[in-house]
């Protein structure tokens, strides 16, 4: 795996930054600690 | 300086987006784009091929582009997405160095793909709940060297101030500065090359404790060289549309006729030669660039594999590919107390930043 997290955002509405939701929020913590996170 | 009290690297975290691409839906979705245009097709699937990107994570999903119509629109994108991808960021590597947000002294932000003010580092001040006496330093236009550069900047700050933290954060959104009316081949080379991620290295000053597993390497010395009469080498043309790339051809010619002379002079300054470094960490410019490099420093066999590996999987993150490519190396097993390792990019100027590391 390239990254420790992903994160991710997809518009919902048009020309208006504002109607943004967070469509998908995927913490994957790879670390040394082992696994951690999750959604938010 | 002496060697025990220079700044060391204790973590790096990388963040990618969610969504993904490969190539050849890449390449299909540009060909249903640039369809109308007076324009040579299998040309763009043959430079698109020839990057050896095999995909690239995007800031939004794939389909949603063509609702990002003007500069503005995009750039909102940009700073919602990059605060979210430098929050990743950062946390993954505060995670991995055992230290905790609000141990941050300075925060170091750099990019080339966005414009905001507040700018990002601000943003993560409230994101992040850090110190209100935090220092930010955003820099912005150093393009593809300024992982390296903000890495060098950060050491200079921890020099002065020995007993504090600074974190180093880029954030690269190369997919929200494509312009899509813009048919000249280095914006097609790009539209083929570069994506999206974020990465942040954690760095804390030489009279800080540090773990006993020797695992956090010393940034030893940074050198910077700027060549004279190359603005049109690398940037932008800022133009309604936004961020029109300046992409010269000229640029692995560039690389063979100076990267062995500054390396071998930045090397001779320290008392080493090549033959004395262990590690390459070099930025992902491309195939004729990591070749350029790999013939020009006579470098041995599978000494840039991590680059071309971190190429082929998220393609050129501009500032952010060097500190991925240093975040794969801090992970292997492969680095020894007393090794050296030399971290090198290039980027718009056009310049050369290296930063010598010892374990």
């Amino acid at each position: 795996m390239a990254a420790d997290v992903q994160v991710g955002r997809g518009l919902i509405g048009r020309g208006d930054a504002r109607s943004w939701r967070v469509a998908e929020r995927v913490a994957l913590y790879q670390t040394p600690h082992g696994a951690q996170g999750g959604n938010r | 300086m002496e060697a025990g009290r220079a700044p060391r690297i204790r973590a790096v975290g990388r963040a990618l987006p969610t969504h993904y691409a490969d190539q050849e839906t890449l390449i299909a979705a540009f060909r249903d784009a640039w369809a109308g245009a007076h324009f040579n097709v299998e040309r763009l699937e043959e430079l698109h091929r020839a990057v050896q990107v095999s995909g690239r994570h995007l800031a939004v999903p794939i389909e949603q582009y063509k609702e990002l119509a003007s500069f503005a629109r995009r750039n909102e994108v940009w700073t919602e997405v990059a605060v979210d991808l430098g929050e990743a960021a950062v946390r993954a590597a505060l995670q991995r160095a055992g230290l905790a947000p609000r141990e941050i002294d300075h925060l170091f932000f750099v990019t080339t793909t966005g414009i905001a003010t507040p700018s990002i580092d601000a943003r993560l001040v409230n994101r992040l709940d850090l110190r209100s006496d935090v220092r930010r330093t955003p820099i912005f236009g150093l393009g593809c060297a300024a992982g390296a550069a903000g890495i060098a900047r950060a050491s200079d700050s921890l020099r002065a101030f020995p007993d504090q933290v600074a974190v180093l954060l880029s954030v690269e959104l190369c997919s929200l500065t494509l312009q899509r009316d813009d048919f000249s081949i280095p914006n097609i080379i790009s539209s083929g090359l570069f994506g999206d991620g974020a990465a942040a290295v954690v760095l804390t000053g030489g009279a800080r404790d540090i773990p006993e597993d020797g695992a956090a390497p010393r940034v030893a010395a940074t050198g910077s060289v700027f060549y004279p009469g190359t603005e049109r080498v690398m940037g932008w043309d800022i133009v309604e549309t936004g961020f029109k790339v300046v992409l010269s051809a000229k640029v692995p010619e560039v690389v063979r006729d100076h990267a062995r002379h500054d390396v071998d002079r930045f090397l001779a300054a320290n008392g080493l030669g090549r033959s004395k470094i262990r590690h390459w960490i070099a930025h992902t410019g491309g195939p004729k660039v990591l070749k350029a490099f790999e013939e020009t420093l006579e470098l041995p066999a599978g000494a840039l594999d991590r680059s071309w590996k971190s190429l082929r999987e998220t393609g050129n993150l501009s500032s952010a590919s060097v500190l991925f490519v240093l975040g794969e190396l801090l992970e292997s097993n492969e680095v020894n107390e007393g090794d050296h390792g030399l971290l090198m990019a290039m980027g718009p100027g056009f310049c050369s930043e290296l930063v010598l590391l010892q374990w």
